[in-house]
């Protein structure tokens, strides 16, 4: 597999795609580049084409009579604790024909290992469209999460984040080059124990009972993941 | 020896409790009803929930409320004056379980048949949670008045127990 490495910055810190050509090139395995794989009461595999012009892809599915911990992703785990994490990465739903409000599952996540989950990107459907919902740990929130959604658009769309410890703002963009406008901008504090992002999982997880009803075997497609300590990744 | 149930039928006594169940929290929901008309105003809800399941709530206030399930057949015709969204959910904490059925004022309907919709089914003698909030999909008014007509059976307490 090779890894697509964008320009780079000194503080790139993973930048994972599927580039290479059709079946001839593209790997049989997310790992490497990739740290891991989870796949329980669900499947990965990487497929063609790509994203913006890559050849490979990784496609997502949960199996038929899959629970609520069921996951198909892969981990990025960069081996040392991240205090200002920056991530893009694309996802295409399209497949998820029809799909309401209570077909959730979840897309991405970050985790600190001092402090469980820190950021995680959900899909669901709402009056014909689709949505990313997003949850971030704000421990000066009394219930500790900020949530939100912005609409997505019909097939690829590039979603990037910019995480930091302490008293800062969470940053979305959503479909969005300008690193000057975020699409939500989500102020934030946490305290000592979020020491910063350790991993982060990009894959269909966590599907609510009527996601497996309705989409069992349905695969998601996502590439172009990249994460960043500073720099405004952009496509 | 003549043995004599009276179990309630509909609409059932409000419980004493020691502490005030205004629907603000998990802790405090208000027992639904029966038959009964529920109206409201999330304006004046608790900040306790901040997603249901994977649904954000975008810091929207919710009014909580509780019934334990027998016999359920109730439909719930929802109406409200801003972005809502009415969830039915096993479990009610900060982040709540995911909801088991549900229906947002851009539906095609505003009638909920809640053993038709539920996934998992409603198992009798179990405790679920109504939460009143806003629409995930469409948080835009995000808080506002709402009203729910309970029709037919949500849950069945017991007013009394007599063996004679």
């Amino acid at each position: 597999m090779n890894t697509k490495m964008k320009v780079l910055s000194l503080a790139l810190i993973g930048a994972f795609g599927y580039a290479g050509v059709a079946s001839a090139a593209c790997p049989t395995s997310a790992v490497p580049p990739w740290s891991s794989e989870f796949a329980f009461q669900g499947t990965t595999t990487i497929a063609t084409p790509g994203y913006a012009g890559t050849e490979c892809r990784l496609d997502s599915a949960i199996n038929a009579g899959a629970g609520g911990a069921a996951g198909a992703a892969v981990i990025w785990n960069g081996g040392a604790v991240e205090p200002r994490y920056r991530a893009h990465f694309i996802v295409n739903v399209d497949s998820l024909t029809g799909q309401g409000l209570l077909d959730a599952v979840q897309l991405f996540t970050s985790t600190s290992a001092s402090a469980g989950q820190i950021v995680r990107f959900s899909v669901f459907g709402s009056g014909g469209g689709k949505n990313l919902a997003y949850a971030v740990r704000n421990d000066a929130n009394p219930i500790g999460l900020e949530t939100g959604v912005v609409p997505l658009s019909a097939g690829e769309n590039h979603v990037e984040f910019d995480f930091e410890i302490g008293a800062s703002n969470f940053q979305l963009w959503v479909n969005n080059n300008d690193p000057n406008a975020p699409t939500k901008t989500v102020a934030i504090n946490n305290d000592a124990a979020v020491t910063g992002v350790d991993t982060s999982s990009l894959g269909l997880a966590g599907p609510t009972a009527q996601f497996v009803q309705h989409f069992a075997g349905t695969a998601v497609g996502f590439d172009q993941f990249d994460s960043r300590r500073q720099n405004f990744i952009g496509y | 020896m003549m043995k004599k149930i009276c179990a309630a039928a509909i609409l059932a006594a409000f419980s004493t409790v020691a502490f005030a169940q205004d629907g603000l929290t998990c802790a405090t929901p208000i027992e639904a009803h029966s038959n009964s008309t529920i109206t409201g105003d999330t304006t004046a809800g608790g900040n306790s929930i901040a997603q249901i399941g994977l649904l954000p709530l975008s810091g929207a206030k919710s009014m909580i409320y509780d019934f334990t399930a027998q016999g359920l057949n109730a439909t719930l015709t929802v109406t409200g004056s801003y972005d809502w969204g009415v969830f039915i959910v096993q479990t009610c904490n900060v982040t709540t379980s995911n909801p088991m059925t549900a229906i947002t004022n851009t539906d095609a309907t505003n009638v909920l048949d809640l053993a038709a919709t539920a996934t998992p089914a409603f198992v009798d003698g179990n405790h679920y949670f109504m939460i009143v909030s806003t629409n995930p999909g469409q948080p835009t008014n995000p808080n506002g008045p709402y009203q729910i007509v309970v029709t037919d059976i949500l849950p069945v307490s017991l007013q009394s127990f007599e063996v004679l």
